[in-house]
């Protein structure tokens, strides 16, 4: 009885304080104050603000883009003329045309797509195996191992240049940490010869920022729930099999991820490639001077920087070209990927 | 029949071996294609050595030990070690952080909803393509072309940073002509990045901000409070990553003088100074990173 008589008392009491609940009339200042800082006023202003600020951003990210694009289809005439800056008098793709033939970009294109593909996906797919293989299972070192793999893009390319090469050039499994006589009593293998040593890095989760990518596919691993394998062993497969049947196919939006990263990665490197396998008639090492090559032995002008650009840039579209288009197709799984992720916690 | 019990493996000792199996193709990769060529480097440091063929290095043989020399060597006479050791150093004390912060921001800006969304978010992610390998400097006109000689206006146009510096002219354009090359530098190291802090930003549950908005907390307090402890894990992940962009990516200036160096050949520096000084920097960076993310790591909050 008491119990319900205080409740009955303190509803009474929550009646009072409502009824005594004024609502406070606002002056005129503090009623335009409200409004500025309201969501209407605020929110239209930072609107402004934020397309301001990302158009400007948006523009210096396009501009070397655009203005390369543009220069492409000046006539010569148009790169002399002071008066003509960023609009051609009139489209002319006689650049075009010379170029693709000089350099015979049809050839480099070819060999550009088939190396860097599968260059990609052989990144790819050990990047996975390792990642799981530190995601998954515990073993003695495996956090090492994962360490190491931060520690491979840490080591700088530039300072082994001649390491790197004498290593490859004279590989030799029994005498990797050897010098001098012994290399000459067993034989050596020529790595540099084709893309011998870039498969083998590729292949080896070693290549260009690859620790990055196990990086990412591990992340990806470790936070994927554990019953599905679980499952998976209890019907009876093998842990490579699980593997490829079970985990794989959720991790599609990471994979196209990594496999986008290392493809334009692999398709713009000159470092590893001229080291490595100098004869490829690939685009990124044949077609960075071939603009100033094409105006001096076919124009026969020497030292005219204004016309190197011109046909410099026509090169430069068509190398960047085929990454924009990629690009614009892969790029929404960049973010899908990671957020699948679940890369916080 | 029995079965030969001996030859089963304990499931943990399976298992083990099953993550060894995953892991052996980098392991392989490290030892003889990482390992053995930064080894090499090492002893070379220690030593002056000879090329034995003349079309090609078909083996490199170690002569005269000269000890720690070449380290004395690059430390004292040479000059040219500290300058551009303190030169990579500057230049990351100030990109770092700004970095870091401009992607945060362009993350949090991306992570709102507003018109246009899609578009933004394709054209600040196209550095990641863009500023990549030779692409990157086919587009900042720097292949092919000498930028010394530019002169026409087309040409010019090529390099936004310069032609604003020679219209505005002076000590005023000479710092915004320098500040807007900066921001290129910028907005293209910030392309992975952002993308990390943006799928961090999206993984917080919307329901925790719906709750503190309840409660009454502002947008203030919300990104301190909640934002910024949820995103930590980003924030240790991106300053590494920055880091390693900055002390080991193409454009710093120490590695640049070092591949120059090195592409000179016997005309430029002895390849052991070289040696020690690529050693010297790799430990100097070493330790940085490790630092950096030591400290960050114990400020970071993880939820579970």
């Amino acid at each position: 009885m008491e119990k319900t008589e205080n409740v009955k008392r303190t509803n009474e009491v929550g009646a009072e304080e409502v009824d005594n609940f004024v609502i406070p009339t606002l002056t005129t200042w503090q009623k335009i104050k409200r409004f500025i800082l309201g969501k209407r006023v605020l929110g239209f202003g930072w609107g402004i603000i934020r397309t301001i600020l990302l158009l400007g951003i948006a523009y210096l990210i396009i501009y070397p883009l655009l203005i390369t694009l543009i220069t492409s289809f000046m006539s010569s005439a148009d790169v002399y003329d002071p008066t003509v800056i960023l609009i051609p008098t009139s489209i002319n793709i006689n650049t075009y045309v010379a170029m693709w033939r000089y350099a015979e970009i049809p050839t480099l294109y070819l060999n550009s797509f088939v190396s860097s593909i599968s260059l990609a996906v052989l990144q790819m797919c050990s990047c996975m195996l390792v990642a799981y293989g530190l995601a998954r299972f515990k073993f003695k070192g495996n956090n090492f191992i994962f360490l190491m793999c931060i520690f491979t893009l840490m080591v700088p390319i530039q300072m082994l240049t001649t390491s790197m090469y004498f290593r490859y050039k004279t590989f030799n499994p029994l005498y990797m940490f050897s010098f001098g006589e012994q290399l000459s009593m067993v034989p050596n293998i020529d790595l540099t010869r084709g893309w011998t040593a870039i498969g083998l890095l590729s292949a080896t989760a070693t290549m260009y920022r690859n620790g990055l990518f196990v990086f990412l596919l591990r992340q990806y691993f470790v936070n994927q729930p554990k019953e599905l394998e679980e499952a998976a062993y209890i019907d009876g497969a093998g842990p490579f099999r699980t593997f490829v049947q079970v985990m794989l196919p959720s991790a599609t939006p990471m994979l196209v991820t990594v496999f986008l990263f290392a493809l334009v990665w692999q398709y713009n490197d000159i470092y590893y490639i001229t080291m490595l396998n100098p004869t490829a008639e690939v685009m990124a090492t044949r077609i960075s001077s071939m603009g100033s090559s094409f105006v001096s032995s076919v124009l026969h002008i020497s030292g005219d920087q204004v016309l190197n650009s011109l046909y410099q840039s026509a090169c430069t579209v068509m190398h960047v070209a085929p990454i924009v288009v990629i690009y614009c197709f892969g790029q929404k799984f960049f973010v899908q990927s990671i957020e699948r992720s679940g890369m916080v916690g | 029949m029995k079965k030969p019990r001996s030859y089963k493996l304990g499931l943990m000792t399976r298992r083990s071996l099953s993550g060894w199996l995953f892991v052996l193709p980098f392991l392989i990769g490290l030892i003889f294609f990482v390992l053995s060529p930064l080894y090499t480097a090492l002893v070379l440091s220690f030593n002056s050595q000879s090329f034995n063929d003349v079309t090609g290095i078909t083996s490199l043989v170690p002569l005269g030990r000269h000890g720690f020399e070449a380290y004395f060597n690059a430390l004292q006479s040479q000059g040219d070690f500290i300058t551009h050791l303190l030169e990579s150093l500057s230049e990351m004390i100030i990109m770092v952080p700004t970095t870091l912060i401009f992607s945060f921001l362009m993350a949090n800006v991306l992570n709102q909803n507003f018109f246009g969304r899609t578009f933004f978010r394709a054209v600040l992610f196209m550095p990641v393509i863009t500023s990549a390998g030779v692409a990157a400097s086919m587009l900042a006109g720097e292949t092919g072309v000498d930028s010394g000689q530019m002169s026409s206006v087309g040409s010019q146009a090529m390099n936004l940073a310069g032609s604003i510096q020679d219209s505005i002219g002076g000590t005023f354009g000479n710092f915004i002509g320098t500040a807007f090359d900066k921001l290129t530098v910028i907005i293209n190291g910030a392309g992975v990045p952002t993308l990390i802090f943006l799928a961090g930003l999206q993984t917080i549950s919307p329901s925790i901000f719906e709750s503190s908005k309840v409660e009454g907390a502002t947008g203030w307090e919300n990104f301190w409070k909640i934002t910024f402890p949820m995103i930590s894990p980003m924030i240790l992940v991106n300053t590494v990553y920055i880091l390693i962009d900055n002390l080991c990516g193409m454009t710093n200036p120490m590695l640049a003088y070092l591949f120059d160096q090195q592409g000179k050949g016997a005309t430029g520096v002895a390849q052991y100074d070289l040696m020690a000084m690529s050693w010297m920097y790799f430990l100097v960076t070493a330790v940085i990173i490790g630092a950096v993310s030591a400290v960050i790591s114990k400020l970071v909050y993880y939820e579970n």
